[in-house]
């Protein structure tokens, strides 16, 4: 299609959320519309998010020093207070709900039987590859909703926030309103449900979160995810990623404390537990990073780097002696 | 009729038969020799993951290798699998001869395999081996350098005149000598036990290092004792360093053909001579009378001491289910656990987890690291760790909590709680029928949740200081308090103070990084 070529354009700007509210939408819907862009897309969100977990590397201060001063930037501090966005005019979300009560109430007013949602735009779902059929509801930063797949009902008081009307084309019937809005979702699914696994995931990996809630979150996984039927590997990825970068010392134990009692291992979980083993200046984590190990070596999982691990941390004088004499109870149980 | 019942007979053990043979798993032994020319003072190099290694020095030129490789398996498929996944490679020159025993099987595989080497070398020969789940690797008559490194299986170097570096992760370690040792070696064993035998009028410079192991020898020593590790003089000074290190064993320095009866226990000399003049060791070539030695480190199991319990030992676990008196317990790292204990309890750790039920005494105990739970603390007390959960299920008395890193969580306290964590989340709940209590609560990087009764009066002031300038900061279930934020060294400070329940003694919280909550019990949010 020839309006493919400028959307791709637009999408690095829609990773970054760096375009306007109207080019965005308008690039969201051409996604859903798209089979090849949504595929594209796919993989473009999906390298970004591969490298937002690489590490940063914070460069010496000396470097970043010399670095800005050799193309002329002095660092110094702002004394410009950072403007914050104020919220939308509270008339404008009056008028969102106004429309869409009014709309609701026309559209209650001309049906003769009880009102029932069909699925949205099944002939055009069924028209598209199997991999890219957009799911019933999906989590998301920002997602584009047909009016006739909502329920007029509003329910609750739901926080409704940036009203923006958005009319892309003048010379069809077709407008937009886009806004914010803040509800109680419960979402509900068995535990080996990816987008359940996944979201217990994004829960623990958030660090935005206060820390009991990423806490209560490995919890959560521990009590549901121990059961091997609900093995997930992304559940062992998540942990090994709190237990790599959180910062949190009781986060991090209990991250820990969980990996080990996972039925799955993956290599990302067990490098995980090499580096905890090794690095971790917090000795409980050392100490529960020895015992998953000594499991995996019980188990005949252990790979050479990791027999090297527990030998360098059973030799290191330095270390404690309770971590020491386990690393050696660890080896101990290594299965040929 | 009758035959053919007996030939029916015959044939359903013939059928059987055949069966079982069918069923039996198949093997492949493969044996070959192989001479090659090598230099005096060249070095060999082997490599053998799945079995024996013999070397022998001898005077002869040039080197002879003899392999036998055995692969078995279920089926045919599978040994033939084996036989081509389990590879010798012999590569190399005159100078530097290779051989290595290459399998690339997975654990999956249906077959296993071992490869057995009898090598003989010149005398004059550098040997290094890498072994790794072999039952013994043996190196003898060699006067040059010998290294060997393997993770299971036993070490025996025998008539071994160069230096030596041995390393093992499970295995034991023979070095056995006639003469005196003239080069430096270096024996290490994290699981197995060390044994040297050498001319009983060797000079060593011997040092030795076991967590859980002791130091026994028959030839004259003397030296000093600190922490794990023993280094002494045997016979005279000036000979080669002996360095021995055996983490989880004992380590034997014994005169080759000396008596039995001679061996002494070196901590246990320390032990003795301590009050003379602490940590220096002699052991005189007449063995002095010794208490017996047993074991330096221990396990200790019991469910019930009728009196007081008092105990110091460099790694000891401790598994106790009721003590009649008091417990004074001192372990240089360990688990300890306790059940009932009806007087005071002091437990200092080097390093191990600490579970300690019901305490009616006062209580004092540290961990270097690992985890402190303490179920009931009738008189209240001191707990600290290097890094882990600090938990109270219930106490009576004032607590005192210190962590280095990780949360501290109380269930139940009925007296005041003063903690503190260097990163963690402290969840501190109050017994909901106390009118008011001092609380100290402060963690450099955390939140802080504190649970009030309804009935709760207090002077609160709480502090957060965080990097979100749009932090909420404090939230609390009851009315009363003041909130102010201001700019402190570049981080927001929100800072909640106030009297609530009608005032009573002070509380405070600090959180950096983090938020507090204090909570009224029972209320749902």
């Amino acid at each position: 299609m020839a309006e493919c070529s400028p959307m791709r354009e637009s999408f690095p700007l829609l990773l970054t959320e760096s375009l306007d509210a109207q080019t965005r939408e308008l690039t969201h819907q051409h996604i859903e519309s798209c089979a090849e862009c949504a595929e594209e897309w796919q993989g473009m969100k999906e390298a970004w998010r591969m490298m937002a977990e690489l590490p940063e590397l914070e460069p010496p201060a000396r470097a970043r020093q010399r670095f800005l001063t050799e193309i002329g930037v002095v660092e110094k501090k702002s004394n410009v207070i950072p403007f914050h966005r104020r919220p939308a005019f509270k008339w404008l979300s009056q008028a969102a709900a106004v429309v869409i009560l009014a709309g609701g109430s026309y559209f209650v007013g001309h049906q003769s039987r009880p009102i029932r949602i069909q699925p949205t735009g099944v002939a055009n779902v069924d028209r598209m590859p199997a991999a890219i059929q957009p799911a019933a509801f999906s989590i998301a930063e920002t997602r584009t909703v047909n009016a006739n797949s909502i329920n007029p009902n509003i329910e609750g008081r739901p926080d409704i926030q940036n009203v923006q009307f958005v009319d892309a084309n003048p010379h069809d019937d077709q407008i937009a309103l886009s806004f914010d809005v803040t509800q109680h979702v419960t979402v509900t699914g068995a535990p080996n449900d990816k987008s359940m696994v996944r979201l217990m995931a994004y829960v623990m990996e958030n660090e935005d979160q206060m820390s009991p809630n990423r806490s209560r979150a490995i919890d959560w996984v521990k009590q549901a995810y121990t059961d091997p039927t609900n093995a997930d590997p992304e559940i062992a990825q998540a942990l090994a990623k709190v237990l790599r970068n959180d910062t949190h010392e009781g986060v991090r134990i209990k991250a820990v404390d969980t990996l080990k009692t996972l039925p799955t291992m993956t290599g990302d979980t067990r490098e995980a537990l090499i580096t905890a083993l090794k690095n971790d200046p917090n000795p409980a984590v050392r100490i529960k990073a020895v015992d998953a190990l000594a499991k995996l070596a019980a188990s005949g999982q252990l790979d050479a780097a990791g027999v090297d691990t527990l030998r360098q941390k059973a030799m290191q004088d330095d270390e404690n002696v309770y971590v020491r004499t386990k690393a050696a109870e660890a080896l101990g149980k290594i299965q040929p | 009729m009758k035959s053919s019942f007996r030939i029916s007979g015959l044939t359903a053990i013939a059928l059987l038969a055949c069966a079982s043979l069918a069923a039996a798993p198949l093997s492949h032994t493969e044996r070959f020799v192989r001479d090659f020319p090598m230099e005096i003072g060249g070095s060999l190099w082997i490599e053998n993951p799945i079995g024996n290694v013999d070397v022998v020095g001898s005077d002869q030129l040039g080197i002879s290798v003899s392999v036998v490789k055995v692969v078995a398996a279920p089926e045919a498929a599978s040994l033939k699998e084996g036989r081509e996944q389990t590879q010798i490679l012999l590569e190399g020159d005159n100078k530097t001869r290779v051989i290595r025993t290459v399998v690339t099987g997975t654990r999956e595989s249906k077959w296993k395999s071992n490869v057995a080497y009898v090598i003989r070398v010149p005398r004059a020969s550098q040997v290094h081996v890498k072994g790794n789940m072999g039952e013994h690797i043996k190196v003898s008559n060699i006067a040059s350098t010998v290294t060997v490194k393997n993770t299971n299986g036993d070490i025996t170097l025998e008539g071994v005149s160069g230096a030596v570096t041995i390393d093992s992760a499970n295995g034991d370690i023979h070095f056995l000598s006639d003469a005196k040792p003239t080069q430096p070696v270096q024996l290490t064993t994290i699981n197995g036990g060390i044994e040297v035998q050498v001319a009983g009028e060797s000079n060593l410079d011997w040092i030795a290092q076991s967590i859980k192991g002791d130091f026994r020898t028959n030839l004259p020593v003397r030296g000093r004792i600190s922490g794990q590790a023993f280094r002494g003089i045997v016979n005279q000074p000036g000979g080669p360093s002996m360095t021995t290190t055996a983490l989880m064993g004992n380590i034997f320095l014994l005169s080759r053909g000396g008596s039995q009866d001679e061996i002494r226990s070196v901590r246990a000399a320390a032990a003795q001579r301590t009050a003379q003049s602490p940590n220096q060791v002699r052991i005189s070539p007449v063995p002095a009378q010794q208490p017996p030695t047993g074991t330096y480190s221990e396990t200790i199991q019991t469910p019930l001491v009728q009196g007081n319990f008092m105990y110091a030992t460099n790694y000891g676990n401790f598994h106790i289910g009721e003590v009649r008196g008091f417990v004074s317990i001192q372990t240089g790292a360990g688990q300890v656990t306790l059940g009932t204990v009806t007087g005071d309890v002091s437990v200092r750790s080097g390093g191990g987890p600490l579970d300690l039920s019901d305490i009616f005494g006062n209580l004092s105990a540290r961990t270097e690291a690992g985890e402190v739970l303490v179920r009931s603390a009738r008189k209240g007390g001191e707990l600290s760790t290097g890094g882990g959960t600090l938990r109270v299920i219930y106490s009576a008395g004032p607590l005192s909590l210190h962590n280095s890193g990780g949360d501290i969580v109380v269930n139940q306290a009925a007296s005041s709680i003063d903690a503190d964590t260097r990163s963690g989340d402290l969840l501190l709940t109050m017994d909901p029928r106390l009118k008011t209590q001092h609380v100290t609560a402060k963690t450099t990087k955390g939140n802080i949740i504190l649970n009030l009764g309804a009935r709760f009066g207090a002077e609160i002031d709480a502090t957060v200081l965080t990097t979100q300038e749009d932090a909420v900061g404090i939230h609390s279930d009851f009315p009363g308090l003041t909130v102010k934020r201001d700019q402190f060294n570049g981080k927001t400070r929100v800072r909640a103070t106030g009297k609530i329940g009608g005032g009573g003694e002070k509380v405070e919280l600090f959180a950096e990084d983090g938020e507090i909550q204090i909570g009224q019990q029972g209320l749902s949010r």
